[in-house]
């Protein structure tokens, strides 16, 4: 399964970058976060074809996944 | 009695009597600022032992309070805030509210942790304190003039000499309930505490100091300050990283695209509502940018100015406007003119009014106008539909000065939805008056919701800061007393007892006179060490927490005092389920009982949940009397 995955916080020294990652034995948002090793998701806000997922949400062939920060302050 | 040298705080503040002009200064015990800090602490201390319940807001009686925070001047990083305290005429509730800049600093450089003001003058004045003297100075020549007017003429009236101050513009002056003190260009913005300076008829406290504070230890200070501005500089903690590289307005298009921030009054949000939220964000503002400024002793330098060069704002130089100043008169509007939101800044600091009140304000008359619930009858030809620039400005000015149909919206929204009527309530949003700041809670982890209702001054998002770095599963401070504990997603009293942590750290940071941009990089934040190496104290994490319970449950006990109806603190209805828009959240199943885990937080805080009365034994542990 392919999913674009497009990140907005700091990981790996990346940020706001577009990557394309194909999983095959993975179908989750849990999954892809595993992947990118991204082992914390309570303080990030995950978005999957522009609308608010949880880690469990299951992703399909072709999704686009968005992660952001979640705000604090103002 | 006399004074011993204190360490870190001053040890006296100065009493100015506005009925009488008399002015003293009053030596506080040493026990005091063990126990209360500084900033809303100190504050909750006086106003709770020295003001009678159920007095007019508005009136005399009511005691305005201006603390500086316990670390202000003592040489650690982004610790130069100033709370104002005070009943707010807004919300009948506890009243505070929070600036940075130099005022805080240079109160202590006057040899005071704080001013109190008693009683109403009969006509305009403004205290000046200088190391020579302290004075009430007639302000008649400068009543109705705004911010830049005024600081200009005290400036001339008092020669090169470098000064600090706050003061009202002219809305505090037609004691609007959303107007602002504009401190050195930034707001103490919130309950309404421009309204109550304006009743005193006092139009500016004018600092001049060169007083020093001494610190217990400072080489350790030193250190740890070098360490902590070394980590807030190479950090890739977004929140720091953003606000160091363009402030505040750097978090618009993310508010925007993950729907934390409002688009129309509070009925739409996600990119697709906004599309053009790129150009509101940090780069596109900075483009404007003719100055970087930070407050006090801060290394992130958040602030800014900005010049508009051509267009119908040519000329316009204002502040950089801050997220929330973006959103308000922004997305919520559904306005994609910048300019017109610098303009918007513009009049919201010459006036010295709450942009966030005001935003919601004007949204709200839009969305009156757009449902016939008001006319181009009303408004005196005003077409106030979404969008339309000038016409948010022409009502924003009419709000400012209490003229013409935006007299209206001068008093807040809930009072505009009275005097309207006719259903106008239900696009009124604001929790007890008391507009809603935004970050829209329904896309967070519930703690911001349940902030937002069970503080003492409610709708106030900053009062979330503690809350979330332990809701979020991240520890809010490098000691084992202030460590994350796994929250189950069904465990209120998991959820109560984080928040509960999470308050009293945040009240006592707050008390400290710290900034909330730095709250991201709190774990390595030695704030129990901070506190010692400035005092002298023999301090611990424990007493952090009881410190910060003890302010907190006084702000709490002031309300229960005034006869507050702990259930009026309610979300609007709009707010209270899930978004039925086509926005980001439409499909997810973020549902939250607030009211529920509102009565988690009172409980792990040892108040009754229902009437939120603290226990008589946690009080007596605390050192409280009713």
């Amino acid at each position: 399964m392919q999913v674009k995955v497009k990140l907005h916080i700091m990981h790996d020294n990346k940020t706001g970058q577009e990557e394309r990652i194909t999983i095959d034995e993975a179908d989750s948002v849990k999954d892809v976060l595993k992947h990118l090793n991204i082992v914390k998701s309570n303080d990030i806000v995950i978005m999957v074809n522009g609308k608010r997922r949880q880690p469990d949400f299951l992703l399909h062939d072709g999704d686009e996944m968005a992660i952001f920060p979640m705000l604090d302050g103002g | 009695m006399s004074h011993i040298t204190t360490y870190g705080y001053m040890g006296k503040i100065c009493v100015v009597d506005l009925d009488s002009g008399n002015i003293r200064d009053e030596v506080l015990d040493d026990r005091i600022y063990r126990e209360y800090i500084g900033g809303e602490g100190l504050g909750a201390f006086i106003l709770y032992n020295r003001q009678k319940a159920g007095v007019d807001a508005l009136g005399p009686e009511n005691i305005l309070g201006v603390f500086s925070g316990l670390l202000t001047g003592c040489g650690v990083p982004s610790s130069a805030r100033t709370t104002v305290v005070t009943k707010s005429p807004l919300t009948g509730t506890w009243g505070d509210s929070n600036v940075g800049g130099f005022f805080g600093p240079e109160l202590k450089s006057c040899g005071y942790d704080g001013i109190i003001f008693t009683g109403a003058s009969t006509k305009p004045v403004y205290l000046l304190i200088t190391d020579e003297k302290t004075e009430l100075r007639d302000a008649s020549h400068l009543w109705g003039k705004d911010i830049v007017e005024t600081t200009q003429s005290i400036q001339g009236e008092l020669g090169g000499r470098k000064i600090r101050m706050a003061s009202i513009g002219p809305s505090g002056e037609v004691v609007s309930l959303i107007s602002s003190i504009i401190a050195d260009g930034r707001a103490a913005a919130r309950s309404g505490v421009g309204a109550v300076m304006g009743s005193k008829r006092l139009k500016s406290i004018v600092l001049s100091g060169r007083k020093k504070v001494q610190t217990a230890d400072p080489e350790s200070i030193k250190k740890m300050r070098n360490d902590f501005i070394r980590f807030l500089k190479e950090t890739d903690y977004f929140v720091i990283k953003r606000m160091r590289e363009a402030g505040s307005c750097g978090l618009v298009s993310i508010g925007i695209v993950t729907g934390i921030a409002p688009i129309k009054n509070w009925s739409e949000s996600g990119e697709k509502e906004f599309p053009r939220h790129a150009e509101h964000d940090g780069d596109s503002v900075l483009r404007y940018q003719t100055a970087r400024h930070g407050c006090a002793g801060c290394t992130i330098a958040c602030g800014g100015t900005l010049k508009v060069q051509d267009g119908p704002y040519k000329g316009v130089e204002t502040r950089k406007p801050e997220y929330e100043t973006l959103v308000a008169f922004g997305s919520l509007c559904l306005n994609e003119d910048l300019e017109s939101i610098f303009k918007a800044q513009d009049i919201c600091d010459r006036y010295a009014l709450d942009t966030i009140s005001a935003g919601n304000a004007v949204a709200f008359a839009i969305e009156c106008f757009e449902n016939d619930i008001i006319t181009e009858k009303e408004t005196g030809g005003l077409r106030l539909s979404w969008g339309n620039a000038p016409a948010i400005i022409t009502l924003l000015e009419q709000l400012a000065k209490r003229e013409g149909f935006g007299a209206i919206l001068s008093d807040g929204v809930k009072k505009a939805a009275e005097k309207i009527g006719r259903g106008s309530e239900k696009y009124a949003m604001h929790i007890k008056g008391q507009e809603l700041p935004f970050h829209d809670f329904r896309y967070e982890p519930p703690g911001r919701g349940v902030a937002y209702i069970s503080d003492p001054t409610p709708a106030r998002h900053e009062r979330y800061s503690g809350m979330q770095l332990l809701e979020r599963g991240n520890a809010i401070g490098p000691y084992p007393e202030l460590q994350a504990h796994p929250i189950d997603e069904n465990d209120e009293d998991g959820r109560g007892k984080a928040y509960a942590i999470g308050n009293k750290y945040w009240a006592f940071f707050s008390a400290c006179g710290l900034c909330a941009y730095i709250m991201g990089a709190s774990n390595r934040l030695p704030l129990v060490d901070f506190v010692s190496a400035a005092t002298g104290w023999n301090f611990t994490a424990t007493e952090l927490l009881t410190v910060g319970e003890r302010i907190q449950t006084l702000r709490h006990l002031f309300n229960l005092r005034e006869g507050v109806n702990l259930k009026d603190f309610q979300l609007p209805e709009r707010l209270k389920s899930p978004p039925s828009f086509q926005g980001p959240m439409k499909g997810t199943d973020f549902n939250f009982d607030y009211n529920a885990l509102t009565r988690a937080y009172f409980k792990a805080m040892a108040w009754d949940e229902e009437t939120g009365q603290p226990s008589k034994e946690r009080l007596k542990e605390l050192g409280i009397e009713e």
